[in-house]
Parts: C-alpha cells; structure tokens; sequence
C-alpha cells in the first residue's frame, strides 16, 4: 500500500472535521478442501481484497469501505463518510512511525507453498481412522482450512503497521450410527501457523477423539430434567463463559448499558476461587495477535481476579467512552468491519481441585465432558446451551452417559456458583460472531464444578 | 493501492467474459461465473445519538469451472485482469481433486419482463436523515412505553442494494438488481431481578412501510410481558410455537427438504416421497414468484427459472430442493431452487417459504385444549439437528390454562423430534409475522412435546 495516498485519505478526512481517520487495507487468500466419505467434496480458494475508512467524531464512528482502491474511490469514500458542520483539523503528523510485528506467529512453511492436493493426507488418514476405530461409523468429513491475510493500516495519530497472519486448521466431524440411532462427533483445533500445523498435528488421535465420543453416546438415554451440581470438562467447556461473562465484559456492551457488570470493577463478582483472563499474547494461539486491528501492541489482560472484576475489553473508542485502559483488543473480521473490542484467548485460569474431588463434591448430578454449541443474549446473560458429551454423576462417580441435556442459567448468577477450579486447563479454537464479524477466538477452562444450575433435557 | 491504468477493476460483464474465456483457454469444457456488486448504507443510534453510520461498496466475481467434468471453484475481490487470471488458474487446479460432476449448464434464455423487479428507487431514497429519524422515533417510544423499559441497546437500520450478473460458457447471461431495507430494535425491561429484552425487526422491499414507533411498542411490551418467568415443573403437553418464532423452528429443519443432503444420507427424509410424512394440515412450498419479496427471483443461482413448487402438499412429501447437480443425480427435470453467493459453492434452498395460513386466530388455538405452553421466543439451535430430526431447544414463552395466561415461562426446553413433530401438526394460525419478508409461517399448534425444565 502506498503512504502517500493514505495519508492524503487521512489528510481528506481531518479536513472534513473528523477527530480520528484510519485506513486499513487488506489482500486474504483462503483455501479449503473437504472430504466426506473419501472423496473431494470440495475444493476452494478465494481472494479478499478491499480498503477500509473509518472517521470518529466523538464517539460516533463512520465506517465504509470499498474493493476499489483508487485515490477517486478512497477520496470520494471519505466525502459520504463526514459529517457535515464541523471545523477542519489540520494534519499533525510529519512521517508515520511504522510498527513492525516482533514475529510471535512466524511461520515455517507457507500454505500457499504446498497448495491444496498437500491437504488431501491428512483429510485421508482422518477417514481411515475414524471407519477403523469403530464399526459404527457412518460418515466422516475432514476439512483442512488455511487462511493467510496482509494489511496495512494508517492512522492520522501518526501510526502505520503492516502485518502478515496466517491461520491454519483441521476439522473432523464424523457421525456414528446404530438401530437407527445417530450422533455426531467432532474435533477442530487451529492455530496461528502455515502448513506445519497439519504435518505437525495429531491428526489420528483426533480423528480417533471424535470417533469415540459418537459411538458413546449411542447407547446414552436421555437426560431428566432439573437442577443440579454439574461438574464441566476442560478445554472447549469455557465457550459458556466466554458467551455469558466474556463478551457482556468488553467495552462495547458496557457502552450500550448492556452488561450486568456495568459498575462493578473492583466488586466480588465470582467465587474467590476464580481468574479469568483473555490474553492476546500466547504464541501461535488460535486467537492470537501482535498488533490488533488499531495498530495498538495486544496484551494479556486479567478480566477477574481472585473473583474480582478487574477490568473490561477495550478498543480505542471503548476505553475512552468508559475510562478504562486500551487492552488491544480491537478486532474485526475483515476490511467490511469497523473493529470494536473482542476477546481473543479466553480463559479461566487453572486451580487446584483435581476432578476426583469435584466428582465427589457433586455427589449426584452431570459430567458435561464436552459442549455443543448455544445462544446468549449479553444484555440479559441468559444462556442456553447444548452439551454434546453427558455423564450423570452418582455417588459421586462418572455413571451412565445421558444425551439432550441442556444448561439454563445466566451469567452473572453462574459465576458465584463455581466453587471448584481444576488443574487440567486447555485451550480449543472456535469462531466468534458479534458486530465486528466472525473472528478467531480460543475459549479454554479447566474442569470446574457448578454447584447447582438447570438442566434442560426429557422428562 | 494504484492509481495505474493496468490495475484498473473491471466492468462486470468484462469481468465476466474475461473469466470465462480464459477458463476455456484454461481446458475448462463448461463454465459459470457470478459478478455480484453491492452497495449499502446502515446507522446505529444508542440515547438519542448516532453510534455508528456504515456505508460500503464492493464487488466479487465467483467462478466454476468444469474440466473433463471436475468442478472447481474460485473466487476474487480483486477484479483486475492478472487478479482475474489468477482466479481462473485456482479454479482449474482445484478441479484436479475433485470427482466428476454429470451437469450440463443452462442455454441462454431471456427474462420475462420483471413483474416482481424490487423498489430500487425507494431503496435508494432512503437517506441517513430520514433512519436517524425513524430510530429516534423508535427509541422515544420505547421509553415512553413504560417504567419498566430500562434500556435500548439495540437500534439499527439499513438498505442495501445491487446488482447480479450470471453467465456461462453456453451463452446464458442474466442479470437482476436486488434492493432491501431493515430496521431492528432491541429493548430491555427489567422489574425486580427479572431483566428481559423484546425484539422486532422489518426487513422489506419498501422502506415507506416501516412504522418504527409502533415496532417499539411491539419490542417492549415482548419485553415486559416476560418479566417475572419462571420455569414450570417437566411435562409433556401441546406447544403452540407463535407465528414469531415458527419459521425460524422450520428453517432449522429446512435441510431436509434439500436433495443433495438426502442423496449423501444426511435427511430422513430419503426414499420417501409421496409418503404421508406429516399431519394432513401440513403444506410446505417455496414460493420465488411471488411479488416485490425477499426471497422472490426469476431465475436462481446457476440461472434456472425458478417455480412455485410444494414440498409436502396435505402431509405427502412431493419432492426436494434442487440444484442442477442433484436433479441430475435424482433423475429429474431441474427445479431451479439454486443458491449460491460468489464466494461459495452452489446449494439450493428455499426461495421464500411458505406454510398456508389456517383458519383459526391464536385465541382459538389456545382454546383447543386445557393446558398448553405457548412459546414466543427460541433461544438458538444448537440443541438441533437437521439430520437427525432431534429437537433440544430452550424457549421463552406463556403457560395457558383454559385459553388463559397463567404466567410468563423461562428457562425450559422443548424436546422431541422435527419428524415426529410435523406428524403431531393439529392447526396452524391464521396470521404471517410481519416484516418477514421472506418467510410465511403461521403459528403452529403442536398437539404433544416434552418440555423440561
């Protein structure tokens, strides 16, 4: 991207009276081959190409953006972008100061080096594992994804930062079937790496998770219904914070008064057992960054500490809003977005229960191993979730694997409920969606019990 | 960023002709390509204020080719000549891992004039002024509506119009505009501990309809009706789903009804056409003729005319959702319900849906039996599964006794199965949801399910 002609956008936009003006630039190559049942069902590349202007007067934000990237374009953008019955600021900048990312993420092999017929492998090999591993299985589909994005962005504070992030990742859903019985299980970890990330991934052990986790829950009968101490697994677990506390804790909600945790750093807002942190720094993470989608360095930002609220997600304009200090997390999907604070690597930050002790401290009620997908609504904090992955628990042990069981609750009212924090922390890749678009995120826990919430199921 | 005359964005149709010229060059025998070209204008208002205004304008060009049969895609947003070229090269690799795929493209054929062409003017006369207006309008009502509104934090309005252009190497080239308007409240209420939000959202082809302080009234008296819900003890009983939330609940299950997922195992439906499948009150057609709505199309993504066409007609299922790939798989004529965006793979789905409105109001459903729970709001659908049919899904709504509100119900799920559900179909109201503009579903009263909670 050429500086000259940014800044004269830059420039275009003081001059119509904007308090900040920012261009960000961005070229994405994606590439995706699924399999299912062995052969190809698809195969895709694509290229994102497109620039985006945002001017903030105030605190009101003015975002376009355009796949044409001619000065006429950008500088025709900027004149529907102002608003009109404001006084020019002059540009104050001499040079742009350029931030350069350290190279946290680097990577070893370029996926565009190898092309998508390097993929097929990996995708073959999850197939065979799964059909070997069980009789039952019905259908595998591997996929192998692997996405590789420069921007440039220039703001009128002076800054300019160009970065390269690529993001790789494997999925395997396979689904077993029995008397008719069907279920699904799937694996999909990702990171911040090129094509090592596949030659380096235990592609077999998560073909193999999947496989068993389906065939378990064949035979499972259904759940009752009712409230009860449930004990969650690790790892993907945290996406229940992360819906319910993660995103009603970035400045964003807290803008919009819609957040119960408004007012209340520096209050007990879980059980003293309880941190939970959202750090943007763990290398190669799925979910993490040098510099966020400002320009501004990321950071690893302790959300609750010893269950006090320390702080919220913020972006440039949330934490002048709401006074907070500026965590870099402003993310947006692509050049369509205006960014806006988001988690990054969210997690609750390991304990010192073992399993075993939480087992017996729930004495009867469910193992959630593993959940599915669910809903929340930030401004209530309620939420509902599936769990693909039961076990009742009695006297105090693992029993009989359940299916259709759902958690209820709300956020708020949960976190004081989770009195036992587990040793065995581990992080899982999803996909987050909110204003900004969908972006990369990790949620992680360790076990942890619930001492009582509600359990949707069958009667 | 370049000011240079090589690096220029081409014209859609050259876009187009290039693509699939050098797709031929490339050793393509057949090829397709979509140039889509958008534009859209949005605002956010939050206390009286503009949070956010988004304008956008971009363009992508998508690509299918077929070498000795293997289908490959592409596709870019950069609509330079060498982006273009390179786009085309992709596409003819990636075929090189695929199977082969029995289509034969559509001939060129010409539209009939456009009967059901959208408003593109008043689209495009709607001005930032005039949705700021409506939002501000929207959010006073909204706190005028009672003490119990404590917060609007959703308020957002957009329109959104474009152009789409198809051709392939048969000589078929179609184009059509699209222009669309939505407008959205969220609010809060909140009484005691109970805190509910109520939402309405109109999205239509005509923004002159949109009467955004009565949509205020609408989000908040489903806000503060709710407050005060609590659970009720598990049971099974008739689920009357409100005409708010019965379409999402079917467009759950619209994967189904498509034939390329029953021909890979993933519908129960399989092998059973002209069966009976659901109560004989059930009738489910997608409808792309029908004037100036959302779904509404002449002709569908890989440029088939498009037919009114019913899917399960008095509980008999007649047939699937097709795109030229399964009908030639299932042997049949193709049935142009075609979907596809440029950067993606070509599906097919509904094309506005539609279930035939009853005859009897709400009030009267609620009558036909003692005790029923009527849901008015379904909380996501991960509990669902298209393939299976299994239904797990928290929902919001009334218990009623005697026709009577008893008191509003939260935190429950419903349980059951999609495909024993549309058996146990009894009635259907006699009303649509306003400002769906591409779902006709009335209320649907289902005589038995588990609810838990």
């Amino acid at each position: 991207m050429n500086p000259e002609l940014a800044r004269r956008v830059l420039d275009a936009g003081l001059q119509a009276g904007a308090d900040f003006a920012e261009v960000f630039a961005e070229e994405t190559r994606f590439g995706t081959v699924t399999l299912r049942d062995q052969k190809v069902e698809s195969a895709s590349a694509g290229t994102d190409y497109g620039v985006g202007v945002r001017l903030v007067y105030g605190n009101e934000v003015r975002y376009g953006y355009t796949s044409r990237d001619d000065s006429q374009a950008l500088l025709e953008l900027v004149q529907d972008l102002a608003e009109s019955g404001h006084n020019p600021h002059a540009g104050a900048f001499g040079s742009f100061e350029h931030r350069t990312p350290a190279g946290l993420h680097t990577v070893a092999i370029p996926n565009a080096s190898k092309g998508q017929l390097a993929k097929l492998d990996s995708l073959r090999l999850a197939d065979e594992v799964a059909r070997s591993t069980s009789s039952d299985v019905a259908q595998v589909t591997a996929s192998a994804l692997d996405r590789d994005s420069h921007i440039a962005l220039y703001n009128s504070e002076g800054f300019s930062m160009e970065d390269h992030r690529s993001w790789s990742r494997f999925s395997v859903a396979v689904i077993a079937e029995r008397h008719g019985e069907r279920h699904t299980g799937s694996e999909s970890p990702g990171e911040r790496r090129g094509f090592e990330f596949f030659e380096n991934l235990d592609i077999a052990g998560c073909s193999r998770k999947a496989t068993e986790r389906a065939v378990r829950m064949l035979d499972a009968g259904y759940v009752e219904a009712g409230e009860m101490p449930v004990v969650m697994g690790n790892g993907f677990g945290g996406v229940i914070f992360h819906e319910a506390c993660g995103h009603p804790l970035e400045t964003e909600a807290l803008r919009r008064k819609a957040t119960p945790f408004a007012g209340k750093i520096g209050e007990l807002i879980a059980h003293p057992c309880l941190t939970a942190i959202d750090d943007g720094t763990i290398p190669h993470a799925w979910g993490s960054l040098e510099y966020d989608d400002e320009g501004y360095p990321t950071q690893k930002t302790v959300l609750i500490e010893n269950g006090v609220l320390k702080t919220f997600l913020s972006d440039r304009g949330g934490a002048a809003e709401c006074g907070l200090p500026r965590t870099g997390s402003a993310r947006r999907e692509s050049y369509k977005y205006a960014p806006v604070a988001r988690m990054r690597n969210t997690y609750i930050a390991a304990g010192q229960s073992s399993l075993e002790d939480m087992l017996r401290a729930a004495g009867d009620g469910l193992y959630a191993a593993r959940m599915g997908g669910g809903s929340v609504n930030p401004a209530t904090g309620e939420f509902n979730f599936a769990v693909e992955e039961a076990y009742r628990i009695r006297n105090g042990r693992i029993a009989e694997a359940v299916r259709g069981a759902t958690l209820i609750g709300r956020g708020h009212e949960i976190l004081p409920r989770i009195t036992m924090v587990g040793q065995d922390l581990a992080l899982s890749a999803g996909t987050c969606g909110a204003s900004s678009g969908m972006v990369p995120v990790c949620v992680g826990q360790p076990s942890l019990l619930v001492d009582r919430i509600l359990v949707g199921g069958r009667s | 960023m370049s000011d240079r005359m090589d690096v220029q964005t081409l014209a859609p149709l050259d876009a187009l002709e290039l693509a699939l010229s050098r797709a031929r060059t490339f050793g393509a025998g057949q090829a397709d390509a979509l140039y889509g070209d958008d534009e859209s204008l949005s605002v956010d208002i939050f206390e009286g204020r503009v949070k956010n205004v988004e304008k956008s304008r971009s363009a992508g060009l998508g690509l299918r080719v077929l070498v000795d049969g293997r289908p490959g895609y592409s596709f870019t947003e950069r609509l330079t000549v060498e982006a273009i070229e390179r786009c085309v090269r992709d596409a003819v690799d990636l075929s090189k891992l695929t199977g082969e795929l029995p289509v034969e493209l559509p001939y060129g054929w010409t539209l009939p004039p456009e009967e059901i062409a959208p408003w593109g003017d008043r689209i495009a006369g709607l001005g930032v002024e005039t949705m700021i207006e409506l939002c501000r309008a929207a959010e006073d009502e909204a706190h005028s509506f009672g003490a119990q509104i404590f917060n609007v934090p959703h308020l957002g309005i957009g329109r959104s119009s474009g152009e789409l252009y198809l051709a392939n190497t048969n000589g078929l080239s179609l184009a059509r505009r699209t222009a669309s308007a939505s407008l959205g409240i969220g609010v809060v209420a909140k009484e005691g501990d109970s805190t509910k939000m109520g939402v309405d959202v109109h999205a239509t082809l005509d923004p002159r309809t949109f009467d955004s302080r009565r949509m205020a009234r609408t989000a908040s008296s489903r806000a503060v009706s709710l407050l005060g819900a609590h659970s009720i003890p598990p049971c099974e009983m008739p689920v009357l789903f409100d005409e708010w939330v019965s379409s999402s609940l079917l467009g759950i299950f619209a994967g189904a009804f498509v034939g390329e997922n029953v021909q890979k195992g993933q519908s129960r439906l399989k092998g059973r056409e002209n069966e009976l499948i659901a109560s004989s009150i059930f009738t489910l057609s997608t409808q792309p003729r029908m004037m100036r709505q959302g779904g509404s199309r002449l002709f569908d993504g890989e440029g088939v005319p498009t037919q009114p066409r019913a899917l399960v007609e008095n509980g008999v299922l007649k047939g699937f959702l097709h795109n030229l790939e399964s009908s030639q798989r299932a042997g049949t004529a193709p049935t142009g319900d075609a979907q596809r965006g440029y950067s993606g793979k070509v599906g097919a789905g509904f094309s506005n849906m539609q279930v035939p409105l009853g005859s009897e109001s709400l009030e009267e459903l609620m009558h036909r039996h003692p005790r029923m729970l009527h849901v008015v709001k379904l909380e996501g659908s991960s509990g669902c599964n298209a393939v299976s049919g299994e239904i797990s899904i928290g929902v919001q709504g009334f218990l009623i006794e005697n026709g009577v509100v008893v008191h509003p119900v939260d935190r429950i799920t419903v349980s059951g199965n999609f495909f024993d559900m549309i058996q146990c179909m009894e009635a259907c109201g006699n009303l649509y949801r306003p400002g769906l503009c591409s779902n006709f579903v009335p209320a649907l009263l289902v005589s038995r399910m588990a609810v838990g909670g």
